[in-house]
């Protein structure tokens, strides 16, 4: 309902400047008929306010292209719940905390000692941290947890894809996905509107929050892992 | 000499009414203008681009900034051009005095900045529909009428308030350049002289202290005031000048 009241203001006032111009063109008519300077500029003014109004209209009733489906999220709590996602993970707990679980994988392994490799780029976009199991059961399992990514306050995490796992003979292979590119065009309100809504003055306000990724393992007890490409295994104190 | 006495109050609004008609072409480059802003915002107003090893964004950012600010100027050189003598010596097709002749100037630059300030912020529309219809092949993030209704009053009422203080500051201007030629050349010298020095001198002056004042004001009362106040002495002052300039010849 408070809504409409601006915007019964605002029409208001465009109707009444449409009867007023309505009116002073009525007057302008010299005596023979013909139009006046005063009035052909009448005239080309109501014709641009009136594709003005159409665009107005248009803008409300089918705004074309629009980003659809973003959630809006709140980025002042995305450092923290990165920073408890890591934390959860080497206390073993990341099960526990409630963050996007976004993919998983199991391999049965059956071998002593294993050999990870980072595959296509020099580093994994993600923490690896490994869990000793108390028995060999000859399995590796692997999750994918994700914390939220933003973009401007939205969130994107799902247009982020998880990274490829496999085993193969050379060992546990890992590579980033491939890159999502998402293109989008933001209208931002104008500099006398941002001044009263506490939005950077002339500038726009641009932020990523890529979140925390971590890619969780859980290996047999007597498995050893070897690090072959400069990857950081992170593993949980046993206790 | 007349038997008729005339109150100012009807001699200031048939100077207005006459101006309007008079003076329409001040909306032709109105027009103008702002339809030239909208194909300069057409390429966007800015940019970003981030992401990490898993995602790449891109954001273009559009908005009307281009037009509210050549509305701006827009509004300045239509108050100076009302000073010139041309244009004062057309109030002299009625009985008229200088009060009559400034304060109709005022409310007609008064009118002139609402029309500006509606037009502008309307001019966003334009510039969605075109960006949406004919120009952007990725999705867009816009909030509707119906979504921030709000926020479009306030930018007409912000925006026409911006157009009124540039009125006031060039109806000043265009008096003082009307006194002497000389403003012509002193006022601009003063003006980016006071630019350049500030820039390197490496501190903020007085331009800068002036710009702040209005533009980083984000209490909307005290903003009204300060542009209420600022313009009520600018015009003041032309009022009080324009005594200096010489009667008609």
């Amino acid at each position: 309902m408070m809504a409409i009241i601006p915007l019964l203001l605002t029409a208001i006032i465009i109707i009444t400047l449409a009867i007023l111009t309505a009116r002073a063109v009525n007057r302008n008519v010299n005596r023979k008929g013909k139009y006046s300077y005063s009035r052909r500029v009448c005239w080309i003014f109501s014709g641009y306010v009136a594709v003005l109004l159409i665009c107005v209209v248009l803008d409300t009733v089918h705004p074309g292209n629009i980003v659809d489906g973003w959630k809006k999220v709140d980025t002042k709590g995305l450092e923290k719940e990165s920073i408890d996602l890591y934390d959860a993970a080497l206390e073993g707990e990341i099960a526990n905390i409630g963050s996007i679980l976004r993919k998983e994988w199991s391999f049965d392994y059956h071998g002593q000692q294993l050999d990870v490799v980072v595959t296509q780029d020099e580093y994994l976009n993600a923490s690896v941290i490994v869990e000793r199991k108390h028995n060999n059961d000859d399995k590796i399992e692997a999750a994918f947890y994700q914390t939220r990514q933003s973009v401007n306050g939205m969130d994107i995490t799902e247009l982020a894809k998880p990274p490829h796992l496999e085993i193969a003979e050379d060992g546990l292979l890992l590579s980033n996905p491939k890159k999502n590119k998402i293109k989008y065009s933001e209208f931002t309100n104008v500099f006398s509107v941002k001044q009263f809504t506490g939005e950077d003055f002339f500038r726009h306000d641009s932020n990523f929050s890529g979140g925390q990724s971590i890619l969780y393992l859980r290996i047999p007890k007597d498995l050893e892992l070897i690090d072959k490409t400069g990857i950081n295994l992170n593993y949980i104190e046993q206790e | 000499m007349s038997l008729t006495k005339v109150s100012l109050t009807n001699v200031v609004k048939k100077q207005y009414v006459y101006k309007l008609k008079a003076y329409s072409q001040v909306f032709m480059s109105l027009i103008f203008l702002q339809l030239l802003a909208v194909f300069f915002s057409l390429n966007g107003v800015g940019g970003m681009a981030g992401g990490d090893e898993s995602i790449d964004v891109e954001v273009k950012y559009f908005s009307s900034d281009y037009v509210t600010a050549f509305t701006m100027l827009w509004g300045f050189i239509t108050a100076i051009l009302i000073t010139t003598k041309a244009y004062r010596n057309d109030d002299f097709v009625f009985v008229t005095n200088r009060v009559s002749s400034n304060l109709s100037n005022a409310v007609f630059l008064l009118t002139a900045s609402f029309i500006g300030g509606i037009t502008a912020m309307l001019s966003s529309y334009l510039l969605k529909v075109i960006i949406y219809y004919f120009i952007s092949d990725v999705p867009i993030k816009s909030t509707t009428i119906l979504e921030a209704p709000l926020e479009l009053l306030l930018g007409i009422f912000s925006t026409f308030l911006y157009i009124f203080l540039f009125c006031a500051l060039g109806y000043l201007v265009g008096t003082l350049v009307q006194i002497s030629k000389a403003f012509t050349v002193l006022l601009p010298a003063a003006f980016f002289g006071g630019l350049i020095l500030d820039g390197l001198r490496g501190k903020s002056g007085a331009i800068a202290y002036v710009f702040e004042f209005f533009f980083t004001e984000s209490s909307l009362p005290l903003f009204i005031v300060k542009i209420i106040v600022s313009a009520g002495l600018l015009f003041s002052g032309a009022f009080v000048l324009s005594n200096r300039l010489e009667v008609r010849a």
